[in-house]
């Protein structure tokens, strides 16, 4: 996996709090698997990894971050014109899905790889799309999803838009209305674990999950979530390298809720 | 300039090796780094079978350092065999194969079994690891211990033995001496110091391992002090690491009694900073006034000063 050092050229505030970067880089922007993440340099011992949020015809790659710390905060004090060095692409995103329905779960900030995931398969795959967070304030690229004629089902837990609730609701419907069909999903852990619980083992369920990393490429073993091995016995995997993306069938969690 | 080193007899192109459990196997870094190009590369901890390490979260970050509570998870000496040595050994890299153990009888057997496989430079015996309840950190506080596991990890191996010391002792010299003594070839120091840092947010330990292991540039001023007293202590070669990020850096270390360094947590931020401190390695020596690495070799002890 190459380094690169791109330059900003575009810089976005979609929601509070929440920044959009966009890169200049035309070979990365081809090359982009949806759910494949970018290690980011900022300050400090540990880059920051960030899924990539778009990939545009004319060559530029997105990421879009909530500010929640340091290295976010630096990061979204980045102007056009500055340079970001970043490791990339990471890890290994969302399998092609087969031919049949495909549905979109994200959930807060695990909304922009899907949204990746949209660009790459609307023009072959009927898709749905379902975001949810806990307030209006942190849903974002809903405009982006319309701009590519999906309309996006929303729940948010506060009812603050869309429905009141969890994307567990509109899911429940979906997986009712729809025989076959796979599930992508990216958020937080709790709403991984209960996409696979409700999805089940009938339908193919991929999950791009999240853990504290070093660094990035699958040297430190720092990032690791259980996983069940091809024995039935759990292993440790590695989320830059072997994930993010995984089938929930492969996840301790995803196998068992009660304990995510 | 003559970059070239050694320790004991393990000659080096340059001073420069990949620290242990920051590099993997190598192929992690395929495109980025040239394993080939490096003093030599210091693999994950290796036990005669797998371990499966500490709950995550593994890693935090701290002010210019960091906490890792890995917890020495390795695939076992049979599958760092079949898997992962041959990259680093076609690819020529001079192989430092960091070993480890819940007794003595433990490290032996690694030991045993790595000796005389092509590929394989040195041993490095981690009984410093602050990670693990059992086993490694034992060994490194207590001289004695320290002194019988590198005794028995000698009588299994022809290949040299480097042993790598911790900083939380307070006889560090002691230390040093009890294992010289044993038979080592040389010393690595220093593995991390015992640290630890709580979540705030979530109102609970940072680390799934609760205790981490420090590392990066927090810890440098120790690291020096280590190297500075060891390399007086003992006769056999001094291998330095600890927050090393620059040329300048890797000089210090030389100066304070190093004859080769390790780089680890800088590679996580600059994957490309092993490389880069090699290439500027002749013009800091040459602003500091040596001809090569070897001048540089403990020219700050007493009796060496020049100038
Ligand atoms: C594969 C992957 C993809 C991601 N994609 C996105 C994205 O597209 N948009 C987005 O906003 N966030 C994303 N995240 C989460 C993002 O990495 C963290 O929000 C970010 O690292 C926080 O850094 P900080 O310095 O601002 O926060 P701090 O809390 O100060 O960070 C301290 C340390 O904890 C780590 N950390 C904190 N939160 C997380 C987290 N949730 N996951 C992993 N490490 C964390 C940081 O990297 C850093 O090492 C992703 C995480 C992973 C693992
Ligand atoms: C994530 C991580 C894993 C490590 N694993 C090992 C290990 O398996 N065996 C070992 O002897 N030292 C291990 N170390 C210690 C390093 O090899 C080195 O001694 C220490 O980090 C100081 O150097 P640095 O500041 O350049 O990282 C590890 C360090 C880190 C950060
Ligand atoms: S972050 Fe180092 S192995 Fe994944």
């Amino acid at each position: 996996m190459p380094r690169y050092e791109l330059e900003v050229v575009e810089r976005q505030e979609p929601k509070p709090d929440h920044v959009e970067l966009l890169l200049d880089a035309p070979s990365l922007a081809a090359a982009l698997t949806p759910g494949q993440f970018a290690h980011v340099w900022t300050p400090g011992r540990l880059r920051r990894p960030i899924s990539f949020s778009r990939a545009t015809p004319d060559g530029r790659v997105g990421l879009l971050f909530r500010v929640v710390g340091s290295g976010t905060r630096w990061l979204a004090d980045r102007r056009v014109g500055d340079r970001l060095d970043v490791l990339a692409p990471l890890g290994h995103g969302f399998p092609t899905p087969e031919t049949g329905p495909v549905l979109l779960v994200g959930g807060g900030v695990g909304i922009p790889p899907l949204f990746v995931a949209a660009q790459r398969w609307a023009a072959t795959h009927p898709l749905s799309v379902i975001l949810g967070a806990r307030t209006a304030d942190a849903v974002v690229m809903v405009a982006d999803f319309q701009a590519l004629g999906l309309e996006p089902s929303i729940s948010t837990d506060d009812g603050s838009l869309g429905e009141l609730g969890r994307v567990t609701s509109p899911l429940t419907r979906w997986l009712a209305r729809n025989d076959g069909g796979q599930v992508l999903a990216c958020g937080p852990t709790p709403m991984l674990a209960a996409v696979a619980e409700l999805v089940g083992d009938g339908r193919p369920c991929w999950l791009a999950y999240e853990q504290r990393m070093g660094c990035g490429v699958g040297a430190c073993l720092a990032c690791v979530v259980p996983g069940v091995g091809t024995d039935g016995q759990p292993e440790w995997l590695r989320v830059c390298h072997d994930g993010p993306v995984f089938s929930s069938r492969r996840l301790w969690w995803a196998r068992r809720p009660e304990e995510a | 300039m003559d970059l070239a080193t050694r320790v004991g007899a393990v000659r080096l192109a340059n001073p420069v090796l990949a620290a242990s459990g920051t590099f993997g196997f190598g192929p992690e870094y395929d495109g980025l780094v040239d394993v080939a190009q490096l003093g030599g590369v210091a693999v994950k901890g290796i036990a005669p079978v797998p371990w499966r390490g500490n709950v995550p979260p593994r890693v935090w970050e701290t002010p210019s350092g960091l906490l890792n509570s890995i917890g020495l998870q390795n695939p076992g000496v049979e599958r760092f065999l079949a898997e992962d040595l041959p990259y680093l050994r076609d690819r020529g890299a001079t192989v430092v194969v960091n070993i480890i153990g819940r007794t003595r009888a433990e490290y032996a057997a690694v030991a045993r079994r790595l000796d005389g496989e092509l590929g394989v430079h040195a041993l490095e015996l981690n009984i410093s690891c602050p990670n693990v309840k059992e086993g490694g950190i034992q060994f490194g506080h207590d001289p004695a211990e320290a002194a019988a596991v590198t005794r028995a990890v000698k009588g299994a191996t022809t290949l040299p033995v480097w042993v790598k010391l911790s900083p939380n002792t307070h006889d560090l010299p002691g230390m040093a001496q009890a294992v010289a003594a044993a038979g080592a070839d040389a010393l690595s120091a220093i593995n991390t110091l015992v640290g630890m840092a709580i979540d705030v947010e979530h109102r609970r330990p940072a680390l799934g391992g609760v205790t981490g292991g420090l590392s990066g540039p927090a810890i440098r001023p120790i690291a020096v002090r280590a190297v500075w007293e060891v390399s007086q202590a003992v006769d056999i070669p001094v291998v330095g690491m600890g927050g090393i990020e620059t040329a300048t850096d890797v000089l210090e270390f030389l100066l304070a009694g190093a004859s080769a360094v390790m780089v680890g947590t800088a590679t996580f931020s600059q994957p490309g900073a092993m490389i880069r401190i090699i290439q500027e390695m002749p013009t800091v020596l040459a602003r500091y006034g040596f001809d090569s690495v070897r001048a540089a070799i403990g020219a700050a002890h007493p009796g060496r000063l020049t100038t």
